[in-house]
């Protein structure tokens, strides 16, 4: 199938002074048509940097980017604001706190799909009816502080999906979110997908999260991709050290509680430090010497495999 | 059994005046016994964090009572309650904005030393270095400022400051919702670890409840300034009585499917 995003060797830094910070660092991947990718990771790991990279929401100033973000289904390029809809995780501010949420969905609808005024704000209404606001013609009027955070995210859902995106990004939606509230948006985001056809890419730190709305998962780790692959596998069998410290870390309503939760101990590298080796060696259970001198290859096929030498070796033996 | 280390009874608390006037907390009673984990849980809006500043004493109620160690604490006045805050302590949200930027470590630690904790010069160096002990942190890091720690270090901070004082009861309001999950078992192993060796009281306030059935001894659950179940953790999770309750469980995310 032709891919609908394909990114080849995508890296950015950002300008710190004299020095240049490697935020994304060589990172390819390919999105078909309607499929869903989560990019998972802690703060710093690049996740968010990658999918503005990707949404091309990058500033030019101070930025070095390199690699290419290719639109094979959409003959190569993607249309500015269009194919690509973006959520971020504080809708609050996303939206114009002076324009009404009409307007603001209003002004998409004029500018994208040239519709008059009247029409602009018949569609913002059904919008709005489409992603579960109650009495959509009324809350034409309203104000983004008028709404509480739940209806905020879904305007901003809205929004996103004016334009008839292929894709729509979504940067942590449900993490300011309460947990009822949560659900609810991530109920709608599912079902928009489905219904729209839309390709989604999750950013979340959120394993559980990823696992719930995504076939696919990236896990990056200090700008790299540690594994890719089905989330139902990165799940069930993490093979990267770092995923499956992870896994062990991860907290289940369902499990009674044992008497210390697993640790991973210490703490990500600092921007810009210099790592000849695995980014992930000083805190790895596994590492060895190796792992501190050279970095790690990746195993496994452009769409299923782990940046782990111990994983590059073994495959090496049965080459 | 004896007296609850902290109980609240027939809290009522309600913000604004005619047409606008919300009811925050609608008659509220809760009990904490020393030691143990009471996680407070509940959606946006159902009244935890208020709950949290009354108890602390940050706003007033409109009725109800508060009683900390047998002491009634609505009717703590001046120095007498200025002795009292020493006693219970809060950890907030986001680690940063709780933390002074100007001030390093040293400072954010030593103020409350000597604030709260009785500590002269002469020797706060090393209650600010043993502090710095009791949640892990390098001595090092007392010439930094906020800005230079991860966010699990300013958490660590965060809780130092609360203990500066050695208080009896810790209020922590979300307190590894903002950090990143590795770092997140550091913290609450540090606190079980703290919880058991100071013998400490934690009010868990939490809309996570995979994290509170990780941390807590027992669990109320609040909705609409009621508690509407409150339980041992067991209990609540196992077999919770209230829709609210089997609403937040059902609602909360799983690594892996059921099946």
């Amino acid at each position: 199938m032709t891919a609908l995003l394909s990114a080849d060797d995508v890296s950015v830094a950002y300008r710190d002074g004299a020095r240049w910070l490697q935020a994304v660092d060589r990172v390819s991947f390919a999105l078909p048509p309607k499929a869903r990718l989560a990019i998972m990771g802690e703060s710093g790991s690049g996740k968010t940097t990658l999918a503005l990279a990707i949404a091309d929401l990058l500033p030019h100033d101070g930025i070095r980017r390199s690699g290419a973000v290719r639109w094979p289904a959409l003959g190569g390029a993607a249309r500015p604001g269009r194919d690509v809809g973006f959520v971020f995780q504080d809708p609050m501010s996303s939206l114009n706190p002076v324009l009404s949420v009409g307007e603001q969905i209003a002004e998409v609808a004029v500018t994208h799909l040239g519709l008059s005024w009247p029409a602009a704000l018949d569609r913002a209404a059904e919008l709005l009816d489409r992603v579960g606001l109650p009495r959509p013609r009324d809350r034409l009027t309203s104000f983004p502080h008028e709404l509480s955070g739940g209806q905020r995210q879904r305007v901003a859902l809205a929004m996103a999906i004016t334009a008839e995106p292929k894709l729509l990004i979504a940067d942590e939606p449900t993490s300011a979110l309460d947990t009822l509230t949560q659900a609810q948006i991530v109920h709608l985001l599912d079902r928009l997908a489905t219904e729209i056809g839309l390709a989604l890419v999750l950013v979340t730190h959120d394993l559980a999260l990823a696992a719930n709305l995504a076939g696919t998962g990236m896990l990056m780790y200090a700008g790299r991709v540690a594994e890719l692959g089905p989330i139902e596998t990165m799940v069930s069998a993490p093979r990267h050290p770092y995923l499956q410290a992870l896994v062990a870390a991860s907290l289940d309503p369902d499990r009674p509680p044992t008497d210390r939760l697993a640790e991973i101990p210490g703490i990500p590298p600092q921007p810009g430090a210099a790592i000849p080796g695995c980014a992930f060696e000083p805190r790895c259970p596994r590492a060895r010497s190796a792992c501190r001198s050279r970095p790690p290859g990746w195993a496994g096929t452009p769409a299923d495999g782990v940046d782990c030498i111990q994983f590059d070796q073994l495959a090496a033996v049965h080459r | 059994m004896s007296a609850p280390l902290l109980a609240v009874s027939g809290l009522v608390k309600a913000f604004g005046a005619g047409s606008r006037r919300v009811v925050a907390l609608d008659g509220v009673d809760l009990e904490i016994n020393a030691g143990e984990t009471l996680a407070l849980v509940g959606p946006s809006g159902s009244g935890k964090t208020t709950l949290a500043r009354l108890i602390l004493r940050l706003i007033e109620p409109d009725g109800g009572r508060i009683v900390f160690a047998g002491t009634d604490l609505l009717s703590c006045r001046g120095e007498a309650l200025r002795r009292m805050r020493a006693r219970f302590q809060m950890v907030f949200q986001d680690p940063l904005s709780a933390l002074n930027p100007l001030a390093a470590v040293q400072r954010l630690l030593a103020d409350p030393l000597r604030i709260h904790g009785g500590k002269t010069t002469a020797t706060i160096d090393a209650d600010v270095a043993s502090l710095l002990e009791l949640v892990r942190l390098s001595p090092e890091l007392a010439g930094r400022h906020p800005h230079e720690l991860s966010g699990g270090q300013r958490q660590r901070v965060n809780i130092a400051r609360a203990l500066a004082s050695g208080p009896e009861l810790l209020v922590l309001d979300e307190p590894v919702s903002a950090l990143d999950i590795s770092v997140r078992a550091q913290i609450l192993n540090l606190l079980r670890d703290i919880q058991r060796s100071r013998g400490l009281a934690y009010l868990f306030i939490s809309h996570d409840m995979a994290v509170v059935r990780a941390v807590a001894d027992r669990v109320a659950v609040m909705d609409h300034g009621r508690i509407v179940e409150q339980g041992s953790v067991e209990a609540v999770f196992t077999q919770p009585a209230h829709d609210q309750t089997r609403a937040l469980i059902a609602a909360t995310p799983r690594l892996r499917r059921a099946g």
